[in-house]
């Protein structure tokens, strides 16, 4: 469905991205990580067709590169900022964004319906944004993005500064947005909804792609070995383990065991080996 | 009083980072005292600029000429008749006088039934000079005497320039329509300029930029919402007008014209100035001292025969005053379809000129 190929961009005597290719399958979620700085917001800027690569080709299914008004027909974007009128009521807000993507008529008002029904926002459909919390504010970013129903979605960081309540809703939005056969780009900083609703991962740093795969193939190959964590009279002892049955049989010469846990790896310190524990935004 | 003063402070500290909005707090106070300044010292009595029309053609009327050539006050231009109106409704002069066929036999004849007849004919937007004008055609008769004398020499008769061309003169309300309509439409400016950063600022220009209209088509749609946004506020300026206060144009379809003309400008100067600044303050205070700018070098604030010369050239470079030409032209000047070329010409250009560099700029930024 969207198809990187050796994707370079600078600017000035920064390589923002560096022979990227990638290929993101129709129907599933992608989930592209990458620390601040890494180039994930010059890859979906290139993907979006705000920007366009000095080297390389993007293509969106078969219909062209992004660049292209009528490739951007067919993909939907929620941009990282709520990027909405809040003068406007949300069905206005969605009226205009679904004129902008050319529906009209009683079309627009049924998928204007749907959409507002889809993100659970319907009984204020026609408050002013301004009165809406930031979960439902982030509930009509994401409805601007799907009303006209596209074959490819990009959400950037779509739950940032949201209740748990909100993140839970629009996940599981996402989710069925998938069932209803769009393919998703999602970018976050959330390592556990990613590892919730991504079937591939992407991690990029510094302009290229270090690793790609699902969370579990990501996980063998990169995620060190679990971890047993002993808690006894004089403290915690850890050990890392590769053999869970040896891990046992360590534990039970202990004799002041008061308990035990373990820790699997996760994706979260996955990304942080991989692109390091130094801070980026500084 | 800690807690106050680190309010105060970071008050203060966002202000001076806030280098733009520093320049014009301090630049418009300068501005202004600098423009008015200029005004009151460089030439403290401007010249009368005046249009005669001989048609004595006779020594005494040629007498009478010399004289008023002479003075310092006045600024002499002899025309004929059609050209002296047309001067008068061009705001080259202030008035013109018509010195009528008869005026030898009258002038400085003490045996003569009565003092020779000047026909005097006023701007209508300055009849407030008008007092000035007559007592210097006055005092240059007197000081033609011989002797000295009791009555006037001559008798001036004011006629209404306006009226003999477009059966009205204008009241005060035709005269200060146009001012007000043009300040109208500078604000719509300013409303509209600050849009393009909001969308910028709030992020909705991305949406707008990764859906499938090119960028062309959001900088036209601002701007027609611009020109239409202008459209209703003349309209609804006029309709007051009209209803309230009882001004009525010379010519419709020549006053639609200009205001068409007015649109186009402003529109293209809103591209413009939306393109300056990174947000909403910034272009703001931008904006505003932009049009101040052309507002008191244009005529906007005053009117431009109080500038100096200099000034008075420099605001032919500002698109206010030609848009209010545009107005006043067919709401009470009486203009033609060829008079209003010029104008309208100019703002044309200005708005397509001015459109043209904010798309520029606008896709640069991008």
């Amino acid at each position: 469905m969207l198809r990187l190929t050796h994707l370079t961009k600078s600017f000035g005597s920064l390589t923002a991205v560096n022979d990227l290719s990638l290929e993101i399958q129709e129907g599933e979620i992608f989930g592209f990580l990458g620390p601040n700085g890494a180039g994930k917001s010059t890859v979906v800027n290139m993907a979006t067709g705000r920007l366009g690569p000095d080297s390389g080709q993007i293509e969106i299914g078969n219909w062209g590169a992004p660049t292209q008004a009528s490739t951007r027909s067919h993909l939907g974007v929620a941009p990282q900022q709520i990027s909405l009128y809040d003068e406007l009521s949300a069905r206005e807000n969605l009226l205009f964004f679904g004129s902008i993507y050319g529906l009209q008529g009683a079309t627009l008002q049924k998928q204007v319906d749907w959409a507002l029904e889809f993100v659970n926002i319907r009984d204020r459909e026609n408050d002013p944004l301004h009165a809406f919390s930031g979960g439902m504010m982030r509930r009509v970013n994401l409805a601007a993005a799907i009303l006209h129903e596209p074959e490819l979605l990009i959400l950037d960081e779509p739950t940032v500064g949201v209740d748990p309540q909100s993140r839970n809703a629009i996940l599981e939005r996402i989710q069925d947005m998938r069932h209803r056969g769009c393919t998703i780009v999602y970018t976050s900083h959330y390592m556990e909804e990613v590892e919730r609703i991504c079937d591939r991962v992407g991690i990029i740093d510094h302009g290229k792609l270090l690793t790609l795969g699902t969370v579990e193939d990501i996980l063998s190959e990169h995620g060190q070995s679990h971890k047993v964590i002993a808690t006894t009279q004089s403290g915690e002892e850890h050990f890392d383990v590769t053999d869970p049955a040896e891990a046992l049989r360590a534990l039970a010469r202990i004799p002041e065991l008061i308990e035990f846990r373990t820790e699997k790896p996760t994706l979260e310190t996955v990304f942080l080996n991989l692109t390091g524990r130094s801070l980026r935004d500084q | 009083m800690r807690l106050i003063w680190a309010i105060a402070k970071k008050d203060l500290l966002c202000l001076f980072r806030d280098r733009t909005g520093l320049l014009v707090i301090l630049f418009v106070p300068i501005l202004f005292a600098v423009f008015f300044g200029t005004m009151y010292s460089d030439d403290p009595n401007p010249t009368i600029k005046l249009a005669v029309v001989d048609e004595d053609q006779s020594e005494a009327s040629k007498s009478y000429i010399q004289g008023l050539a002479n003075d310092e006050n006045l600024d002499i231009r002899t025309l004929d008749l059609a050209e002296a109106d047309r001067a008068v409704l061009h705001e080259k002069v202030l008035g013109r006088i018509r010195i009528e066929k008869g005026f030898a036999e009258r002038f400085l004849k003490p045996l003569a039934p009565a003092p020779p007849i000047i026909d005097l004919a006023l701007d209508p937007s300055r009849l407030a000079e008008g007092s000035v004008l007559e007592g210097l055609l006055t005092r240059n008769a007197f000081a033609q005497a011989d002797v000295p004398m009791d009555l006037a020499p001559i008798q001036l008769k004011s006629s209404d320039l306006v009226q003999s061309k477009t059966s009205k003169a204008p009241d005060a309300f035709e005269l200060s329509f146009p001012q007000g309509i043009v300040w109208g439409l500078l604000s719509v400016v300013m409303a509209f300029s600050t849009s393009l950063v909001n969308e910028r600022t709030k992020g909705t220009l991305v949406r707008l930029q990764t859906a499938p209209i090119q960028g062309s088509a959001v900088l036209a749609g601002k701007a027609l919402a611009c020109f239409i946004m202008n459209g209703l506020i003349s309209a609804v300026l006029l309709i007051l007008g009209i209803v309230g206060f009882g001004i009525w144009p010379t010519s419709w379809v020549l006053l639609g014209l200009g205001l068409v003309c007015i649109s186009v400008a402003m529109t293209g100067i809103m591209m413009l100035l939306a393109t300056f600044g990174d947000n909403e303050r910034t272009t703001s205070n931008i904006g505003w001292t932009v049009m101040l700018i052309l507002a008191m070098t244009g005529g906007g604030m005053l009117p431009v025969y109080f500038m100096s010369d200099w000034l008075a050239a420099a605001s032919q470079f500002s698109p206010v005053k030609w848009a209010v030409i545009s107005v006043e032209g067919p709401l009470w000047r009486g203009y033609t379809f060829d008079e209003m070329i010029l104008p309208c010409a100019i703002l044309l250009s200005v708005g397509i000129v001015a459109f043209a560099a904010g798309t520029q700029r606008f896709r640069m930024q991008e």
